[in-house]
């Protein structure tokens, strides 16, 4: 009995120590370590995620409400995407003590690869941002593992479609010199499906910036093919530049909402500001991107009000968020709050989807194009 | 004074729904019908002028 307390207390101890632990230390346990304990804390006791309502979660609870609200086009794929998100985050393959690695021959996501990913990521943004306190470094640490979660459950939705409508293959369809990726019944073979598309499909033309979505539509309606889910993003992880922070920012206004999505950026990214924003520091920045929406939202938006309480010069604020710019040249007027929140938007797939559709924004694929050259303020 | 970003809030809510595509679609309806009347005009411009914005030099 004894020892059984003895035991009890060491275990207690032990989870003590995992417990003061930073978000960043205890994933790199998981990712070099395999430490099954850090995975532990990590899944049992930090609520570092969050959804609309604010209210802190967990890892798992955090997939949970992704599958809740994923849009109604993947209810055929969001159960599997869900075991799929969870495995991708929780899985640790057992120890062969014969050989003493890791491999239960089990072929299927090992967490440690999407914890090394984190890892690489926040090194990156720590290189371009150099040293910042503990506290910031948890939050953008909280940040980037949710920016993680849910570009991974994207990806496994969008695997857990394709899977679910395994009857259909992707043909490429050479026009012009350019290849159109379609998606047609696997019983129609390679030839038949070129003739198909000859008949059916007027005037193809690879350079029209929607032309590949037009033409599935066509094939879709034919076949009685239910859409394949929107491409997700380019690999967030992955791209240069300052793409991936507003990707990221995208990713979460689903989670977060608009406004948190776009005054979190803002923060994590306040070196790119104007020297008299960067001297707000970025929680008043984070507050004061949040109070500029809050007050648009209640059409109560007061510059010289705002501009007193958070301290700054009246015209610093309009050239940060001025509610009327000179139409005539966007280019040179259009204030950076604006200006980073049409980025963003842009960088959200339903919503580039949707003003496709509505025909309102004909442009809007240019837009995506230009988002890698960001434009905050550069000191010129 | 807000209604010359009458449309920021509207796309921004409409994300933010389960159904965030047809929320969306309907954002986009509204802003078109509020931008027939004279008190959202300006703001109506300012939408579209939103996508025109292309990368630059940007002004100090």
């Amino acid at each position: 009995m004894k020892m059984e307390w003895e035991t009890l207390t060491s275990l207690d101890r032990v989870q003590r120590v995992y417990r003061r632990h930073s978000i960043v230390d205890l994933i790199r346990s998981i990712a070099l370590e395999s430490d099954e304990r850090a995975l532990s804390e990590l899944h049992n006791h930090r609520r570092v995620f969050h959804y609309q309502d604010n209210r802190p979660l967990r890892l798992v609870e955090f997939i949970g409400v992704l599958r809740q609200r994923a849009p109604l086009e993947y209810s055929n794929a969001v159960d599997q995407a869900y075991d799929l998100t969870v495995d991708k985050f929780s899985h640790l393959p057992s120890l062969d003590p014969a050989t003493g690695r890791r491999s239960d021959g089990r072929s299927g996501p090992d967490c440690r690869y999407y914890f090394n990913a984190f890892l690489d990521y926040v090194a990156k943004v720590r290189h371009k941002n150099g040293p910042v306190n503990p506290i910031q470094e948890e939050r953008l640490s909280e940040s980037v593992l949710q920016g993680l979660v849910c570009r991974h459950f994207q990806l496994s939705l969008l695997e857990s479609s394709r899977n679910a409508q395994r009857h259909i293959t992707k043909y490429e369809w050479r026009v012009n010199g350019d290849i159109l990726r379609l998606w047609f019944p696997a019983r129609l073979r390679g030839k038949d499906r070129r003739t198909w598309l000859e008949n059916h499909v007027d005037s193809p033309d690879p350079s029209k910036p929607s032309e590949r979505a037009r033409i599935q539509a066509i094939i879709n309606q034919w076949f009685n093919i239910l859409p394949m889910p929107s491409e997700p993003l380019s690999e967030f992880l992955l791209l240069p530049d300052e793409r991936p922070a507003l990707l990221a920012a995208a990713q979460e206004i689903p989670v977060r909402g608009f406004a948190k999505a776009v005054a979190r950026e803002k923060a994590l990214h306040i070196e790119k500001q104007r020297p008299s924003i960067q001297a707000l520091g970025p929680d008043d920045l984070e507050q004061l991107v949040l109070r500029i929406f809050n007050d648009l939202n209640r059409n109560e938006f007061n510059a010289s009000k705002i501009a007193r309480e958070f301290n700054l010069n009246e015209s610093t604020l309009n050239r940060f968020a001025k509610m009327k710019w000179d139409e005539s040249t966007p280019e040179a007027g259009i204030p950076d709050l604006w200006l980073n929140a049409a980025q963003t938007l842009c960088a959200h797939p339903l919503f580039i989807e949707a003003a496709q559709e509505a025909g309102v924004w004909d442009t809007v694929n240019q837009i995506q194009q230009w988002i890698p050259p960001r434009r905050d303020y550069h000191g010129q | 004074m807000a209604n010359e970003m009458f449309f920021l809030p509207l796309l921004a809510n409409a994300l933010e729904q389960k159904d965030a595509k047809n929320a969306l679609l309907k954002a986009f309806e509204e802003i078109q019908a509020r931008g027939q009347q004279e008190a959202y005009r300006d703001g109506y411009r300012q939408f579209q002028s939103f996508h025109e914005t292309r990368p630059g030099i940007r002004r100090s």
